[in-house]
């Protein structure tokens, strides 16, 4: 190595040697500044793309009847959608999918087209449902195209009632969106969604997640009992349509509500909806956004006449004895139209003034109590408050202040209003508040709240149920209660001898009032009416308060409202187990005898006492027409799945009990055998845990 | 006079060096391949690691200068082997550099043409009769080494036939270049680079594209230098840790086994453990070049300044282009990165560098 070659080539060695160090320098201060001086952003430059957060849906909660049973409930699925500026070839796309999810090819393709066109008008959105709650099997189906084509598989929920139409005003409905739009879902909206939690993924780069963990809950919806009772609101619902059509009413309403404590046992309106329907026909849009009971004060008419008598006898000017002179009918007013009773009537005492509803009585009787006190009772018994029941858009009804700010004010009662409010004129009362009133003196003078929700109750992460109260406004003293149990008396009398004969319930002893408003319309009257039936059942200790009106009818109070006040009381006090007071005898007496019969109660019943008998002989002969062997046939639910044996079963009216899940196995009793009266169907499914 | 041909010979030093730098490489290739389809990669490496030994025993056996006089041959049956490679090697990532040897390896032919450019060079010139190098021998090597040069570029590989260039030049420069020639040599590079852009597949000047500007493309062609420059400065000064580094787990940063093995160990042993690589490198690039100032002639030495400089290139190229200071190439790093061809080439090389300290005391 001592050459001169070889002492350049070394020299020259060394300088390649220093400029590969300063390489090397030049590539360790990259490093420090890139690990040291700027790893804090590089740090969040990869939890940024690694660190995705997810929502965790919640679940909206159920709607479940008293017995439990479900009336609303939210199913996991899927749906599909695309972002059709994406989509290259729009017919090719819709040559595949369409068929892997049961759509016609040529739809799909045009719905891409026209977004795409849209789109290049700048209008467009990167989005387009293809469908929605797709089942496994196009699931399955849709994981093979994954890889040809882009779209989206989305978590979505579907909304089933499982009862269909029962109680559909109640439970309401949802919108695409999944939000409520009316009834329940809608009232109680924010409690029912939930909140949805959030969830922090470690994502890679092919989007397979490694790690993950929930950095807040998600709000379960919160599940709710009601107190509606299935079968009486299927009743209810039944029973309101037939006598919607045999009084040729246009609508109608019925509200069963149990006195003692506000529950609604059944509330229905006619005409009603499916909430099933996503987009529903006019009409039925209409009718969901028409809750009659809640939403719509009419005329009460006659029936206000029960808080008038109650005001006389209460505060001790009036007892049920008290003679009123009913003027034969025409009752003449200083410079104004008299006062018209339908029937001429002399002399009444005070029972028999509700009992023959005349105005001219009751309209004297407020005269002697003056208008203050009759806005006291009214307010009492809750006219023109609302009742607060859980429900959208309650209408607090129609009753003006009784005193007046100035001479201009309006919106107050005239001098003479208290005299036609008396019989319910000026004045607007829903069915809902009705039922209230009429729970006053059924349950001896407590004003309650109605109510629909009874229990509530919400899945915690952890899978137990945590209980929410639920909070009911305490009932309210507003009568003494001697003055209620006379009012009941009289208004039993209403039924067994006065206008409310129609609505006498067999087996059972029943207090009630007639009503009806005529319907005064651009200016005439029209011969239409609204036409009521308030009352309950059984007279001591009622269990169930019934309200019934059928809007526009031609027929007028009982005969209009009468028949389905009486069979959903009866199916009420049947589901409810009351004991029957009264001999099981057809109490409907033949129309125009007792029309004009002025009997006693007592002599009423010494002269029916015979019947009973003699109709128990023709039920021994007729097995067939024993209340234990009549009723429905048992369908048959074998091999069903479990919502449409809910389904069909709340159709019917049944009551079923059901084992386990997946499809209907066994039942009992057997298919076709007839049920006996308040028996429950159990059926035995594939699943059982 | 037999002691120098023992295993006793042999460069420890270098050769544990070496070692310790395969299994850091290991390590890494098996923290960068868990629950991967390359999961078996390691113990690929380790087989490829014992029989890369082997080869570097069996390169000391035969005289350095006897392998210098086969050149010809050897240069020869090269020139055939690239021919050969793209009829019957199979397309994979967009070139075809490997033939099939079944079993499911492969033999990356220009690998080991760099063993005969080591030798060629340093044949051609040792027997320079001056320190001088005129131009016409400039010109006759440059053509001996851009014969296969063109040939593996055209596979295409530049990346690989890029590292020819600095064994060429290394030769150009410890041969005597003058200065006035290496000045003519910058300048007609640089007039070419602009010509050679057309000639480039429009994946390289996307490379070079990106190289300048990587957030031009940031989900396409940038991707791998941000990736890398990300999973770099989230390692921070100590790392993450072996098999915590997300950026490596979690697949953004791509071919971590292999091109992009450094980013990940700078991602899971921080910046002190790069450092330590980087030393590691360091005292086996000293110890060649140890071995070439002991070397017993001008060919010894030049035989491992070679060695050397295809080393350098490929440690300074392989880092600049994880700390996004070098455009991205398909060089792997030396010793490290998943790969037999490679691993079997260096080793060879360490046998030539062997195969002249071996010989150094000249009897």
């Amino acid at each position: 190595m001592e050459n001169p070659i070889d002492q350049k080539a070394a020299r020259r060695a060394i300088l390649v040697g220093r400029i590969a160090f300063v390489w090397a320098l030049m590539i360790v201060a990259r490093l420090i500044y890139l690990q040291v001086v700027k790893h804090e952003d590089y740090v969040k430059a990869a939890a940024s793309q690694q660190l995705h957060t997810l929502e965790i849906p919640a679940v909206r909660g159920e709607l479940l009847a008293r017995d439990q049973s479900p009336l609303a409930i939210s199913i996991r699925t899927e749906s599909v959608a695309v972002n059709p500026m994406r989509v290259k070839d729009p017919d090719f796309f819709a040559s595949v999918m369409a068929p892997a999810l049961g759509l016609k090819p040529e739809d799909v393709a045009r719905e891409i087209r026209q977004r795409q066109d849209r789109g290049k008008k700048g209008s467009g959105r990167g989005f387009l449902m293809i469908k929605r709650h797709i089942t496994a099997e196009e699931r399955d189906r849709l994981n093979f195209l994954r890889r040809t084509f882009q779209f989206e598989i989305l978590d979505d929920a579907r909304r089933e009632y499982p009862n269909g139409l029962t109680a559909a005003h109640v439970v309401g409905s949802i919108d695409a969106e999944g939000n409520g739009n009316a009834g329940l879902e809608q009232k109680i909206n924010e409690d029912l969604r939930g909140k949805p939690g959030k969830m922090m993924v470690l994502q890679g780069s092919r989007q397979d997640n490694y790690v993950s963990w929930v950095t807040q809950d998600s709000l379960q919806g919160v599940n709710l009992t009601l107190s509606i009772d299935r079968v009486i609101q299927h009743d209810a619902e039944k029973f309101l349509e037939e006598g919607v059509k045999a009084s040729g009413a246009e609508k109608g309403t019925v509200v069963v509500m149990d006195p003692q404590t506000g529950e609604i046992l059944a509330m229905t309106n006619y005409p009603t909806f499916d909430p099933r329907h996503e987009t529903p026909t006019p009409g039925e849009a209409a009718a969901r956004h028409s809750n009659i009971a809640v939403q719509i004060p009419c005329e009460p008419g006659s029936v206000m006449k029960m808080i008038t008598v109650t005001m006389g006898i209460d505060t001790g000017r009036f007892t049920p004895e008290t003679q009123i002179f009913c003027e034969n009918g025409a009752f003449p007013r200083p410079n104004r139209k008299p006062i018209h009773d339908v029937h001429r009537y002399g002399t009444l005492d005070v029972a028999g003034v509700l009992i023959k509803s005349s105005n001219i009585g009751v309209a004297k009787i407020s005269l002697a109590s003056g208008p203050k006190s009759l806005y006291e009772y009214l307010k009492k018994f809750g006219i023109g408050d609302k009742t607060g029941i859980e429900l959208p858009a309650e209408s607090r009804g129609i009753l003006r202040k009784q005193e007046c700010t100035s001479n201009a004010d309006t919106n107050c009662w005239t001098p003479t209003s208290h005299e036609y409010i008396a019989f319910g004129h000026e004045v607007g009362a829903t069915a809902v508040q009705l039922a209230r009133a009429v729970s006053v003196i059924a349950n001896g003078g407590l004003l309650v709240q109605p109510h629909l929700v009874i229990g509530k109750s919400r899945p915690r992460p952890d899978g137990r149920m945590e209980k929410i109260p639920v909070e009911i406004k305490p009932p309210q003293r507003v009568l003494r209660p001697e003055t209620c149990f006379t009012i009941r008396r009289i208004m039993e009398r209403v039924i067994l001898e006065g206008t409310g004969k129609p609505a006498a319930i067999p087996g059972y002893s029943a207090g009630g009032k007639t009503g009806s408003a005529e319907i005064f319309e651009n200016g005439a009257w029209q011969n239409r009416h609204n036409s009521s039936f308030i009352g309950f059942a059984p007279v001591t200790n009622p269990r169930v308060v019934v309200v019934v009106t059928m809007n526009r009818t031609p027929k007028l109070g009982a005969i209009a409202a009468g028949p389905a006040f009486k069979k959903v009381a009866e199916t009420a006090l049947r589901v409810l187990q009351v004991p029957k007071d009264q001999p099981e005898t057809d109490v409907t007496p033949k129309g125009p005898r007792m029309l004009e019969s002025n009997e006693l109660p007592e002599n009423r019943r010494a002269e029916k006492k015979p019947e009973p008998e003699k109709k128990q002989e023709e039920v021994a002969a007729e097995p067939e027409a024993s209340p234990n062997l009549v009723g429905p046939r048992v369908p048959d639910f074998r091999g069903k799945t479990m919502v449409a044996v809910l389904r069909e079963s709340a159709e019917l009216g049944l009551q079923v009990e059901t084992i386990g899940r997946g499809q209907a196995r066994q039942q009992r009793p057997a298919p076709g055998t007839i049920l006996p009266a308040g028996a429950r169907i159990q059926v035995q499914f594939s699943v059982t845990q | 006079m037999s002691s120098y041909r023992s295993l006793r010979g042999l460069d420890w030093t270098m050769l544990l060096i070496a070692i310790a730098i395969c299994a850091l490489g290991i390590l890494q290739i098996y923290s960068a391949t868990l629950d991967t389809a390359w999961r078996s990669a390691w113990w690929k490496q380790i087989l490829y690691l014992a029989v890369g030994l082997v080869m570097m025993w069996l390169m000391t056996r035969i005289d350095y200068h006897t392998l210098m006089g086969q050149v010809p041959l050897l240069y020869g049956a090269s020139l055939v082997l690239l021919i050969v490679t793209p009829l019957v090697g199979r397309l994979v990532w967009g070139s075809k550099r490997w033939i099939p040897l079944g079993l499911g390896f492969k033999f990356q032919t220009s690998e080991f043409v760099k063993l005969v450019i080591v030798l060629l060079v340093a044949r051609y010139v040792a027997e320079l009769k001056t320190d001088r190098l005129d131009v016409r021998d400039m010109l006759k090597l440059g053509a001996l080494v851009g014969l296969p040069f063109a040939l593996v570029a055209a596979q295409p590989d530049l990346g690989t036939s890029l590292t020819y260039l600095p064994i060429l030049l290394i030769g150009l420069f410890l041969g005597g270049i003058r200065w006035q020639h290496a000045a003519a040599v910058a300048a007609l590079a640089a007039v070419l680079m602009p010509v050679g852009w057309f000639f480039l597949k429009d994946y390289q000047r996307a490379r070079l594209e990106t190289f300048i500007d990587p957030m031009r493309d940031p989900a396409g062609k940038g991707y791998q230098v941000i990736q890398s420059k990300i999973a770099v400065g989230a390692g921070g000064i100590w790392g993450r840790g072996a098999t915590r580094g997300s950026q490596t787990q979690m697949r953004f940063l791509p071919v971590a086994h292999t091109d992009f093995l450094i980013s990940a160990f700078a991602e899971e042993h921080g910046f002190v453990g790069i450092l330590f690589v980087l030393v590691l490198y360091f005292l086996l690039l000293m110890q060649i070049v140890q071995n070439a100032q002991t070397a017993p002639d001008r060919a010894g030495m030049l035989i491992c300044m070679g060695v050397c400089s295809l080393l350098l290139f490929h440690l300074l190229v392989n880092a600049g282009m994880a700390a996004g200071r070098m455009p991205v190439t398909g060089i792997p790093l030396p010793l490290m990165s998943y790969g037999g061809s490679s691993m079997l080439s260096v080793f060879m090389m360490l046998g030539l560098v062997n195969n002249v300290r071996l010989r150094r005391f000249v009897s």
